[in-house]
C-alpha cells in the first residue's frame, strides 16, 4: 500500500498535492482526537459532576433528615410522650395538652401530619393533613429511652411530609437545589434508619429534586474555544508547511529541474538547505567529470598514437650504440620525456576514469635535482639550438648533491614549461637564460631567470595569486598554475618576479630531502687506494682526472674504456685497497657495469657511476648489494676528500673491528685507548653528522656501539635510521639503562653497557 | 408573642372539641381507668370480654417497673378504679389501696390450696387479690453459656465473660441475687450494705449488664449470654427468640413472686371489672398467653404446650418454694437509691 502511494508521487506537484492532503487528513484526525478527548472528558467530568451532584444531594438530605429526626427524638424522649403512648384513653385526655405541645414542639413546616399506632394496631394519635410523602418510624424504648437496637419496638408513628415545604428546606440547605419534574430526584428514606427510629419498612420516597448544571455552558465554551484555536492553528500550520517546502525544497527542485533542462548553468542561492547545495556541487562536479573525461579519452588516444613511433625510436636506439654518449643521453632523454609525457596522458585519463583521490598515490621519491635540471638544459639546448639562447646552470656546492621530493616527470613538466615560457619571452632576440641552485636552511631554491620581455604587472599579481590562467594554458593542464599546484603539492612554494622589457625570475623553493640509500654524495679515499675508473665516455675520465689530480700523491689512477679492459686487468693484479668507479651502459658492449662487478666479485668496492641510476633495476641492484651510485651528471659536482676519520693506525687494514659513537669524547677516548692496548681497530665519532659523513666506506656488517644520548638525536634514533636506510646491521646500544627500559627494537641487536666489549 | 396566643387559643379550642366528642362518644357506658404491669391488658379477647359483661370501657395505662408505677401511683392514684402491682411494694401503698368493704377477696376462694394458705396468711385487705405468679430463673443461650442447677452466681457471671447480660430492673430481686452470689463466696456482707456499685460491679465482673424489664431485642443478639429474669417473661422471650435459649429455675435463687389487684373504690362497674378480670377465666387465659402462673393453677390448667414441664415443676415445688418478702418503705427506698446509682453506673 505504501508502495503504490509512494509511486504515485510523479512530481513536485503531486508531492505538493499530497503533502496538502496528508496536512488536511493530519488535521482532520487531530480534529477528531482533540473532539473525542473531549468528549470522553465531558463524559467524566459529567459523570463526576452528577456524582457529586448526588453526594451533595444526599448530603442535603441527610441534613434534613438529620434534623426532622433530632427534633422527632426530642419529642419522642420527652416523659409526656412515652406516658402518653403507654395511657390509656382516660390517661391520654389528661395528657393531651402537655403531649399536643410536645408535639407542636417540632418546629417545622416539613411536617403537614402524622399517626401513633401501637403494635397491635390502634390509633393512639392523629394530627394535621396526610399526605401522600409519608415516613414510617418504629418507636424502640429500653428503659423508657429511645433505642432502636436493643429497645422495644411498640409503637409506630408515621410522619407526613409537605414536600414543597420539603423542596424548600432543601433548597434552604444547598441553594443549587432545585426541584424538577423529569429528574430521578432522591430517595428520602434509603437504609433502615431515621436518626433514633427505624424505619417501619423500606419504603422509597423519592423527592423531585437535582443539583443546578450550572458549569455545562463553560464547558462547552471551553470546547468551542479550543477547536476554534485548533482551526487558526491548523490553517497556520498548514500555510507555513507549505511555505517551508515552497521554499527549501520545491522551488529549489524546480530551479534546478529547469536549469538543468535548458543546461544553463547551475547557481547555489543563499536560502538553499545544505543538501540542495551538496546536490548542485555534485551535478557541477560530474559535469565537469564528464568534460574532463572527455579530454582523457582523447589524451588516451594521443599517448596510444605516441607510444608506437616511440617504441620505434627506443628500438633504434638500442641497435645504434656506437652514437657518442653526450647526444645518446640527449635523445634518450627526449625519448623518456617523449614517453612520460604519454604516461601522464594516460595517468590523467585513469585518473579521471577513477576517484580523484587517486592522485595521491602519484609517486613522490627523494630525486636529485641537480641531475633533472642538468638533463632538462641540456634537452633545451639541443631543441632551442637554432635560437640565440644560452642556457646556463650555476650551482652552489651545497646545494649539488641535494635531493627534494618530487615527482620527477611532473618536476621535468615544470621545470621544461617554465623553460619554455623564458624561450617564449625571449624569442627571436638574443638572451640567456640561467637556473641557479642553492640551498637555504632546509630549502633547495631553483632560480630560472631570464632577460625577455618581462611580465605586465597586472598579470604578474594574478599570477602570484594563483588565479592566472592564460589562453596558452587552456586544454592542457599545463602552465603556472599547474606549476604552482604540483609545487605545493610537495609542500614547495614558487614566486614569479618579472619587469616589463628587463625579464622575469621564477623562484622555486623545495623542501631538502633526506638521499636515498644508493646514492653517493661524497667520495673519501683513504691513502694509497687504487682509484680504477671504467666508462666509454672519455669526458667522464677527464673528469675524474681533474677531481683527483690533488690527490695523485697518495692515489693511483687508472682509466678504462671497455669492459674487456677491466676484466683483463683485475684478473692480473692483486692489491686489495682498490676502488672502482663503473659505468653501467658501454658503446658497442652488452655487458654492463653490474655484470663486471658479479664478475670481478668486487661489490665492496665498486660504485657505479651511471646516467641510468632512475632504472630500477640499476637501482634494486645496488641497494641490496650496498653499491653506491654517482649518478653521471653529478660527477662535475661530487666533493672527493680523503678519509678523514679516527680508525686508530695500528693496523693497515681499513677497516675498524668496530665503531663507537658517544657524545662523551672521554669516553670515545677511553675504547680507543683500550683498542690500542687489547689490540682491536676502535673507529669513534662524537656526533651523528660526522658519522654520516664517513659511512660509506664502513662495512655495513661492522659492529657500531652507539650511546643512547647524542646531543642532537636519540641514539637508538639514529641507530634506526643506520638499519633502515643505510643498511647497517650489527648495531648494539651502548647506554647505562637497561634493556626493561626499551621497547622492542628490532634494528638493535643488543643493549650493552658502556664498557668496551673487548 | 402574637404566636404563642394564637397557639394557645388553638390548644384550647382543641381540647374543647376533644372532650366534646369523647363525651358525645361515651356517654352510655361508664369507663374503668387501671394502671396495670405492662402486657397484662393487651389482649383484645380480654378487654372485650370485660367491657362486655360489665358493659363498660376499660382504659388501662402500662408501667414497666415498680418505680414507674409508685410514681404514678402516687401522682394519680385517684384516677385509677383499679390497680395490678407487684407484692414487693406492697407494703409502700397498702394504706393508700385498703377499702373495709369489698368482696373481691371471695375469687381467692377458688385458688390452689398452697396460694390460698399464702392469701389467708398475708391479711390481705379484701379488695385485693392474686393476679398472677411468677419464679425467678436463668434464661440463657447455649451458644454462648451454659448454666447448671450447680452453678455458684458469680461463675455464671464469669462464664458469660464480656457477653450480654440482662438483669431484672427489680432492687429486690437484684439484692437476691446478690445475697446468694457473695454467700457463695463466704462473704458475710450485711443485707444493707449488699447492693453497691461496687457489689453489683464484682459480681458481675467483665460482662456487659442491662437492667430492665419487658420486652427487648438484646435478647436476639448472637452475642446474648444470660437473663436473670422472671419465669413469665423468659418463657415469652424462648417463644419468640431465634436463639434455641433455654431456663433454668436455679434451686437456690427461686422465689415466688406475685402481682396483685386491687380495687380502688366500691362503684359496681369497678367491682365488676375488677371479680371478672381476677377470674380464674381470665387469670388462666393470660397465663396460656404471658406464661405467668395462674393463683387457681392446677393440674388440670395447665397449658398442654412445650412450657408444660415447667408449670408440672411449678407446681411440684410449690409448696417448698420460698415467697419473697415484700420490702419495707424504708428499706425499699434505700434499695431503690442505690439501684439508679447503679443504673447510672452502669450507663
Amino acid at each position: 500500500m505504501n508502495k503504490e502511494f509512494v509511486m504515485e508521487i510523479v512530481n513536485l506537484n503531486i508531492l505538493k498535492k499530497y503533502l496538502g492532503r496528508s496536512i488536511i487528513i493530519s488535521l482532520a484526525v487531530m480534529f477528531i482526537f482533540v473532539f473525542t478527548a473531549f468528549f470522553i472528558l465531558n463524559k467524566k467530568y459529567h459523570d463526576e459532576t452528577s456524582k457529586l451532584q448526588q453526594q451533595k444531594l444526599q448530603a442535603a438530605v441527610e441534613l434534613f433528615k438529620s434534623n426532622l429526626s433530632a427534633q422527632l427524638s426530642i419529642v419522642a424522649s420527652s416523659e409526656v410522650f412515652l406516658n402518653y403512648l403507654r395511657s390509656g384513653p382516660v390517661s391520654r385526655e389528661d395528657l393531651y395538652p402537655l403531649f399536643l405541645s410536645q408535639i407542636l414542639s417540632i418546629k417545622t413546616k416539613d411536617v403537614s401530619g402524622m399517626e401513633i399506632d401501637s403494635i397491635n394496631g390502634s390509633r393512639i394519635f392523629s394530627y394535621g393533613a396526610h399526605s401522600n410523602y409519608s415516613v414510617p418510624l418504629k418507636v424502640c424504648y429500653l428503659n423508657g429511652r429511645l433505642d432502636k437496637n436493643l429497645g422495644e419496638c411498640s409503637y409506630l408513628w408515621t410522619i407526613f411530609l409537605s414536600i414543597d415545604s420539603v423542596i424548600n428546606t432543601l433548597q434552604q440547605i444547598n441553594q443549587e437545589i432545585s426541584a424538577c419534574q423529569s429528574c430521578n430526584g432522591i430517595n428520602l428514606l434509603n437504609g433502615n434508619n431515621f436518626g433514633d427510629f427505624l424505619l417501619a419498612k423500606t419504603p422509597s420516597l423519592f423527592i423531585q429534586v437535582a443539583i443546578n448544571e450550572k458549569y455545562r455552558h463553560t464547558f462547552v465554551f471551553y470546547l468551542i474555544f479550543v477547536l476554534l484555536m485548533l482551526s487558526i492553528f491548523a490553517i497556520w500550520n498548514r500555510y507555513r508547511i507549505k511555505q517551508i517546502v515552497n521554499k527549501f525544497l520545491a522551488e529549489p527542485l524546480q530551479e534546478l529541474t529547469d536549469n538543468l533542462k535548458k543546461n544553463l548553468t547551475l547557481e547555489s542561492k543563499s536560502h538553499y538547505i545544505w543538501e540542495i547545495k551538496y546536490l548542485l556541487e555534485q551535478v557541477n562536479y560530474w559535469r565537469k567529470q564528464e568534460h574532463d573525461a572527455e579530454i582523457g579519452r582523447m589524451s588516451a588516444q594521443v599517448a596510444h598514437d605516441i607510444r608506437s613511433p616511440l617504441a620505434s625510436l627506443s628500438a633504434v636506439m638500442k641497435q645504434n650504440t656506437k652514437m657518442p654518449e653526450p647526444q645518446r643521453l640527449i635523445i634518450r632523454n627526449a625519448a623518456n620525456r617523449i614517453n612520460d609525457i604519454a604516461n601522464n596522458l594516460l595517468n590523467k585519463y585513469r585518473n579521471l576514469k577513477n576517484d580523484t583521490k587517486d592522485k595521491q598515490h602519484e609517486q613522490i621519491e627523494p630525486e636529485l635535482i641537480i641531475s633533472i635540471i642538468d638533463s632538462l638544459l641540456s634537452e633545451k639546448r639541443a631543441q632551442f639550438s637554432d635560437y640565440k639562447i644560452t642556457f646556463d646552470l650555476t650551482t652552489q656546492e651545497e646545494a649539488q648533491g641535494i635531493f627534494a621530493a618530487i615527482n620527477s616527470s611532473k618536476f621535468q613538466r615544470v621545470i621544461s614549461n617554465l623553460l619554455n615560457n623564458s624561450v617564449e619571452a625571449i624569442k627571436n632576440c638574443d638572451g640567456r637564460i640561467d637556473v641557479q641552485l642553492s640551498k637555504i636552511d632546509n630549502t633547495l631554491r631553483v632560480e630560472i631567470i631570464d632577460n625577455g620581455c618581462g611580465i605586465e604587472d597586472s598579470v604578474l599579481s594574478k599570477i602570484n595569486k594563483g588565479i592566472y590562467t592564460s589562453s596558452k594554458e587552456t586544454g592542457t593542464g599545463i602552465g603556472i598554475s599547474s606549476a604552482l599546484e604540483n609545487i605545493k603539492s610537495w609542500h614547495g612554494n614558487l614566486y614569479i618576479k618579472s619587469k616589463l622589457n628587463e625579464g622575469s625570475q621564477v623562484t622555486i623553493d623545495l623542501p631538502i630531502a633526506e638521499p636515498p640509500a644508493w646514492f653517493l654524495s661524497k667520495l673519501q679515499i683513504t691513502k694509497n687506494t687504487a682509484i680504477v675508473v671504467i666508462d666509454d665516455d672519455i669526458s667522464i675520465h677527464n673528469i675524474w682526472t681533474e677531481h683527483f689530480k690533488n690527490f695523485a700523491a697518495t692515489i693511483n689512477l687508472t682509466h678504462f674504456y671497455t669492459p674487456d679492459e677491466i676484466l683483463k686487468y683485475n684478473s692480473s693484479d692483486t692489491n686489495t685497497n682498490k676502488l672502482f668507479l663503473i659505468d653501467y651502459e658501454f658503446i658497442d658492449s652488452d655487458t654492463t657495469g653490474i655484470n663486471i662487478i658479479k664478475q670481478l666479485n668486487i661489490f665492496s668496492q665498486s660504485i657505479l657511476v651511471t646516467s641510468r641510476y632512475e632504472d630500477e633495476i640499476v637501482r634494486n641492484f645496488c641497494i641490496e648489494t650496498n653499491i653506491k651510485i654517482i649518478p653521471k651528471n653529478f660527477v662535475p659536482y661530487i666533493k672527493i676528500e680523503t678519509l678523514n676519520c679516527n680508525v686508530n693506525q695500528n693496523t693497515n687494514a681499513h677497516q675498524p673491528d668496530l665503531i663507537f659513537i658517544d657524545d662523551d669524547i672521554n669516553l670515545t677516548d677511553a675504547w680507543k685507548s683500550l683498542g690500542v692496548f687489547r689490540n682491536k681497530k676502535v673507529a669513534t665519532f662524537n656526533n651523528r653528522q660526522s658519522f654520516i659523513e664517513t659511512m660509506a666506506v664502513f662495512s655495513k656488517n661492522m659492529p657500531i656501539y652507539i650511546d643512547s644520548y647524542l646531543h642532537e638525536v636519540r641514539g637508538e634514533y639514529f641507530a634506526k635510521e643506520l638499519f633502515d636506510l643505510h643498511g647497517f646491521k650489527n648495531i648494539y646500544l651502548a647506554t647505562g639503562r637497561s634493556e626493561e627500559e626499551f621497547d622492542n627494537m628490532y634494528w638493535i641487536k643488543k643493549v650493552v653497557g658502556k664498557e668496551p666489549p673487548f | 408573642m402574637a404566636n404563642k396566643i394564637k397557639k394557645n387559643i388553638f390548644l384550647l379550642l382543641l381540647l374543647i372539641v376533644i372532650n366534646v366528642s369523647a363525651y358525645a362518644k361515651n356517654n352510655n357506658k361508664p369507663t374503668v381507668n387501671v394502671l396495670t404491669w405492662w402486657g397484662y391488658l393487651n389482649y383484645p379477647e380480654i378487654k372485650n370480654e370485660i367491657e362486655k359483661k360489665c358493659n363498660v370501657n376499660i382504659s388501662y395505662d402500662e408501667y414497666y417497673s415498680n418505680d414507674e408505677f409508685l410514681q404514678r401511683f402516687s401522682k394519680e392514684h385517684n384516677n385509677y378504679d383499679i390497680t395490678i402491682f407487684s407484692y414487693t411494694i406492697y407494703n409502700l401503698i397498702k394504706d393508700k389501696i385498703a377499702l373495709k368493704h369489698s368482696d373481691l377477696w371471695k375469687n381467692s376462694l377458688q385458688y390452689n390450696p398452697i396460694i390460698k394458705q399464702h392469701y389467708d396468711q398475708g391479711k390481705f385487705p379484701p379488695n385485693v387479690v392474686f393476679f398472677q405468679h411468677s419464679l425467678t430463673g436463668f434464661l440463657w443461650n447455649p451458644a454462648i453459656i451454659n448454666i447448671s442447677p450447680s452453678d455458684q452466681i458469680f461463675s455464671i457471671f464469669n462464664k458469660a465473660k464480656t457477653n450480654l447480660v440482662v438483669m431484672i430492673d427489680d432492687p429486690v430481686e437484684a439484692t437476691n441475687l446478690m445475697k446468694l452470689g457473695f454467700r457463695e463466696q463466704n462473704k458475710n456482707i450485711s443485707d444493707s450494705n449488699i447492693l453497691t456499685i461496687n457489689n453489683f460491679k464484682q459480681l458481675t465482673q467483665n460482662s456487659k449488664v442491662y437492667i430492665t424489664n419487658g420486652d427487648n431485642n438484646i435478647y436476639n443478639k448472637p452475642n446474648f449470654a444470660f437473663a436473670y429474669s422472671w419465669s413469665g417473661d423468659a418463657i415469652a422471650i424462648i417463644t419468640n427468640s431465634k436463639n434455641n435459649d433455654q431456663f433454668l429455675i436455679h434451686p437456690k435463687l427461686s422465689y415466688i413472686t406475685a402481682d396483685f389487684l386491687a380495687v380502688l373504690n366500691n362503684k359496681p362497674e369497678v367491682n365488676c371489672v375488677a371479680k371478672v378480670l381476677s377470674s380464674s377465666e381470665i387469670l388462666n387465659f393470660i397465663q396460656n398467653k404471658d406464661y405467668y402462673f395462674s393463683p387457681y393453677i392446677n393440674e388440670n390448667n395447665i397449658p398442654k404446650s412445650k412450657f408444660r414441664n415447667i408449670y408440672l415443676d411449678f407446681l411440684k415445688k410449690l409448696p417448698e418454694l420460698t415467697w419473697i418478702t415484700p420490702a419495707s418503705s424504708q428499706y425499699f427506698d434505700m434499695l431503690y437509691k442505690t439501684w439508679e446509682s447503679v443504673k447510672v453506673n452502669l450507663n
